[in-house]
């Protein structure tokens, strides 16, 4: 990849192409999961890879290409959740009834919490859960990824998931609870 | 009580529910955006901030750098071969369509010419000239002219479509010269009614550049040029345009008509266009201009489409009293300005922290020039700091995020409306 990762610094937009097609999917898992709003993931996709395009003869190790992009990414992401106003459509939305995960694992009264929680968590907190979980990253190179020191990620990852786990723990709990969405 | 594993399990379970392949249609739209983006140029020394004697130490050691580069590249053009093959793609990466016009292509040369001027990297345009047609184009519309930095490369780009006409490769003799030698041959186009040949590959066309001392407009002027229908198209004024991503600078911005002037900061911007709406951004620093014109509102802000629109009637006060009735939103400030000459009110109002719509989100306004449902909405808590200003004609909203933003009044007051792009430099 290093190559192509060369051709694409000195302008070609083929090579470009290539790895986009390349990184694209995971790097829109990633946005997906961090914003739960498929229509906000693909903004931020899509900011963060014409930029990606934009500064590429700044990337100073080629090898580092993809953690670079998915630093981007992040970074559209904090962006596209700090919209203080955004365009949406009422099309899009988030597929709550969309793919079913084992239910043996979870269950939906779980998911529902965890949707719930989420929410609550700030988009910083957030990328540092879905990079640990989702891509499996250690927490130092989390911390590398976006710029932070590694004891910041550590307590970011630590009270997302304080959170989460409470918000599951206490909707397994016995009590009855109000029906109605925040 | 849930075990760390367990909860491992689910959060990775539930993390899996979101989807995992980005839809084909945004890949394409990257694509596109990146086929009319120019890449920035690759910075020769990084430099720290610095005391002013270690900057001109600094500034002579790039200086001796770049001449030992500029010597090394001349030995080895005498003869010498490079220590160092120049990498090639282990895995060729797969041809990307690009909707060129160009057949023949044309090798590059062997020694780098010099380079255009780097402010010329972006977009320009030109009103298109009701009797100049590519093809099929339509007859109103307006030409862009695209300057990518890497490749020095050009082409031009006719309303309604997306394909690269009149490719070329582009340097610089002088200071005040650009030619321009085309990628491959060239469709012939059409004016008054005449067929004006296009280009053969390779012909070159030079044209004496004359720019605009505060970097607007761009004027060329055919030299002297083998391909005629480049001439028919090239020779004429152009204007600086954000187009599909910009570097910031002074800058005419064609969401709508009215066109406006505006001095955004330079960065690294992309932008995106609704019906009467755009969107300028850059993610870092975070930074976002945008701009609406005639605005409509919704009855109902938890629900726009089945509540229905909500005429507002032209001019910033009707904008004011519609906040100030609609569910949900307070209004803050109201304060009265004027931007280029124009009143204007500054509006600063916030959706309730208590506010609860299902989605999470409380619907404000669309354009009228909108069809569809898209609108523009906030979060229980958050807050527009908008400035709406009336022009004869209609009226347009202005705002800079992330609010409140110490730009705000730079970027706004440096906005001037135009009634049609310069004809001459």
């Amino acid at each position: 990849m290093r190559d192509v990762v060369e051709q694409a610094m000195r302008g070609d937009r083929e090579a470009f192409g290539w790895l986009v097609n390349q990184t694209s999917d995971r790097m829109y898992a990633v946005a997906t999961r961090i914003l739960r709003d498929t229509h906000l993931a693909e903004d931020a996709l899509q900011s963060a890879l014409v930029t990606a395009w934009r500064q590429l003869p700044t990337l100073r190790d080629p090898d580092r290409f993809e953690a670079w992009v998915r630093k981007l990414v992040v970074h559209a992401c904090y962006a596209e959740a700090r919209r203080r106003t955004s365009w949406a459509a009422n099309v899009r939305a988030l597929p709550i009834d969309g793919p079913t995960g084992p239910d043996d694992i979870l269950g939906v009264s779980d998911r529902d919490a965890l949707d719930r929680a989420f929410r609550r968590l700030n988009v910083e907190q957030r990328a540092v859960f879905v990079l640990h979980h989702h891509l499996g990253l250690p927490l130092v190179e989390i911390a590398e990824t976006l710029g932070i020191p590694a004891g910041t990620a550590r307590s970011r990852l630590h009270y997302a998931t304080r959170t989460l786990r409470a918000a599951i723990e206490a909707d397994a709990a016995p009590v009855v609870r109000e029906g109605r969405m925040a | 009580m849930t075990t760390d594993r367990d909860f491992d399990r689910i959060a990775v379970a539930w993390l899996d529910l979101m989807p995992d392949k980005a839809p084909d249609r945004v890949v394409d739209e990257i694509l596109e955006d990146v086929a009319l983006t120019p890449q920035a140029r690759r910075p020769l020394v990084r430099m720290p901030w610095t005391s002013p004697r270690t900057d001109r130490l600094l500034l002579i050691a790039a200086t001796v750098l770049l001449g030992v580069a500029l010597l090394g590249g001349a030995v080895l053009l005498a003869g010498g071969s490079p220590t160092t093959p120049l990498p090639t793609p282990a895995v060729p990466p797969p041809a990307v369509p690009s909707p060129t016009a160009a057949v023949t292509a044309v090798p590059s040369p062997a020694v780098a010419p010099p380079s255009v001027d780097a402010s010329l990297v972006g977009t320009w345009i030109s009103t298109k000239p009701d009797d100049l047609f590519f093809g099929a184009t339509p007859a109103g519309g307006r030409l862009s002219l695209v300057f990518d930095a890497n490749g020095n490369q050009g082409f031009v780009l006719a309303p309604g479509g997306p394909v690269e006409h009149l490719l070329a490769t582009i340097d610089a003799p002088a200071a005040d010269r650009l030619r321009f030698t085309a990628r491959g041959a060239t469709e012939p186009v059409t004016v008054a009614g005449a067929t004006v040949p296009g280009c053969a590959a390779g012909d070159p066309g030079t044209y004496a550049v004359q720019k605009s001392s505060d970097g607007l407009t761009l004027h060329l002027e055919p030299l002297d040029d083998r391909c005629p229908a480049r001439s028919a198209v090239l020779a004429r004024t152009w204007t600086r345009s954000a187009g599909v991503a910009t570097g910031g600078g002074l800058q005419v911005v064609d969401a709508f008509n009215p066109l406006f002037t505006v001095q955004l900061p330079a960065g690294s911007y992309s932008v995106d266009r609704a019906p009467g709406a755009i969107t300028v951004a850059q993610s870092v620093p975070e930074l976002q201009f945008l701009a609406f014109q005639d605005p409509q509102g919704f009855n109902d802000p938890c629900d726009p489409v089945g509540g229905g629109r909500r005429a507002i009637a032209p001019g910033a006060d009707a904008i004011v009293a519609y906040f100030r009735q609609l569910p949900g939103f307070t209004v803050d400030s109201v304060t009265e300005q004027r931007v280029d000459g124009h009143r204007a009110v500054r509006l600063v109002v916030h959706a309730n922290a208590d506010a609860s719509c299902p989605d999470g989100r409380l619907a404000e306004w669309q354009p009228k020039a909108v069809t569809n449902d898209l609108h523009w909405f906030l979060r229980p808590g958050d807050f527009d700091s908008l400035v709406i200003v009336e022009l004869p004609d209609s009226t347009v909203m202005f705002e800079v995020l992330p609010a409140p933003h110490a730009l705000e009044d730079q970027i706004i007051g440096s906005v001037r409306f135009l009634d049609r792009l310069p004809t001459t430099p």
